[in-house]
């Protein structure tokens, strides 16, 4: 203990103190929702059979698509990046 | 092998080739003939697909929400042609997928996007780690040197990560109902997600935090992670960061060693 004693001497300080005050802060008996196996929008779970039982599967659209040629449409166009808002056009090359 | 068996290890390899010839046995004469596959064959490869994509749909949510539905499907159906599951349980379908769109040239736009595609990916796994009681925080009312020397053991469903920009901040963010306005900062940040009782959560954590966690997992006393943590940064508020950490169902047991 003789390595940096102050530093580790009010660090362990803080546990005790941290233990109490997580000893006050507890809720008791806390509500929780049951488990559920599937993972639903937005990772809020429900309650289906879980990921890939759908078996809605029978129309004749074939998975081929390509709409990921196309831009995206979802959220990321409120992105703000270090480097402007969004990036969704494609990047000039340098 | 069993006919049935057989049976359905060629039909499997029909619908990944696209060709009847494997079933070519099993068809009435005259139908496995001709290059062209059965147009039953394609509804079959169709709800394959289907699952596969709602499977990656339901296990990556950050993503699917980001990029919109039209462009994740379409991406996730390349996916599922590159990767087919391995299991036929699809509850973590998707291991590959963060890595496999981190190559996507058409996510080269997004570059975040592989990371919120981990962090999903981080729920996932804790969502199915082993059940383990978190430790009440009375477990820590202990005599100071003995608290200090005492090693935790961390939650199984506890799982930590740091990255060099904002990227946790965004994924956090990306997932609340109406995310609005959102940013991709510079600042370092760590995450955190466990799943204590039946509810995943995942919340900011800082390098002081970080540094903790990393030495607890190492092994460390709570005393020496303590001290790690203040290293990291001297003017973190400690107590508060271990309380938080008991909150968050972080520990499941302590090994008292000798002082107890």
């Amino acid at each position: 203990m003789n390595r940096t004693p102050a530093l580790a001497l009010a660090a362990v300080f803080a546990l005790s103190a941290g233990a109490a005050m997580a000893r006050d802060d507890a809720k008791p008996a806390k509500m929780e929702m049951e488990k559920c196996y599937g993972i639903a929008k937005a990772g809020h779970n429900d309650c289906k059979a879980g990921a890939g039982t759908s078996c809605a599967g029978t129309s004749k659209a074939d998975y081929q698509g390509d709409a990921w040629k196309k831009v995206a449409k979802g959220t990321c166009t409120s992105i703000k990046t270090p480097n402007g808002t969004g990036s969704l056009t494609p990047k000039t090359s340098m | 092998m069993s006919e049935l068996g057989r049976f359905q290890d060629a039909f499997a390899a029909a619908l990944a080739e696209r060709a009847s010839a494997p079933i070519a046995a099993w068809l009435p004469n005259g139908e496995g003939d001709g290059e062209a596959e059965p147009a039953g064959l394609a509804v079959y490869r169709n709800t394959i697909a289907k699952g596969c994509v709602d499977a990656l749909a339901a296990n990556f949510p950050t993503v699917a929400s980001l990029v919109g539905d039209d462009w994740f499907r379409a991406a996730a159906a390349l996916f599922v042609r590159e990767h087919p599951p391995t299991s036929a349980a699809l509850l973590a379908y998707g291991e590959a997928f963060p890595d496999w769109l981190d190559r996507f040239p058409p996510a080269d736009d997004l570059p975040y996007l592989p990371a919120m595609a981990r962090l999903d990916r981080m729920w996932t796994t804790a969502l199915f780690a082993p059940e383990a009681q978190p430790l009440a925080a009375e477990a820590f009312a202990l005599a100071p040197d003995a608290l200090a020397a005492a090693r935790p053991r961390l939650h199984p469903s506890l799982a930590f990560a740091w990255f060099d920009s904002g990227l946790p901040g965004l994924w956090l963010a990306a997932r609340e109902p109406e995310p609005g306005e959102m940013a991709l900062t510079d600042d370092p940040q760590g995450v955190l997600i466990a799943r204590p009782d039946d509810m995943v959560h995942g919340r900011l954590l800082d390098a002081a935090g970080f540094a903790f966690l990393t030495a607890a997992r190492d092994g460390a006393s709570l005393g020496e992670a303590i001290t790690a943590a203040a290293r990291a940064n001297p003017a973190a508020d400690l107590a508060t960061l271990f309380a938080a950490l008991i909150a968050d169902g972080a520990f499941s047991g302590l090994d008292l060693g000798d002082l107890a």
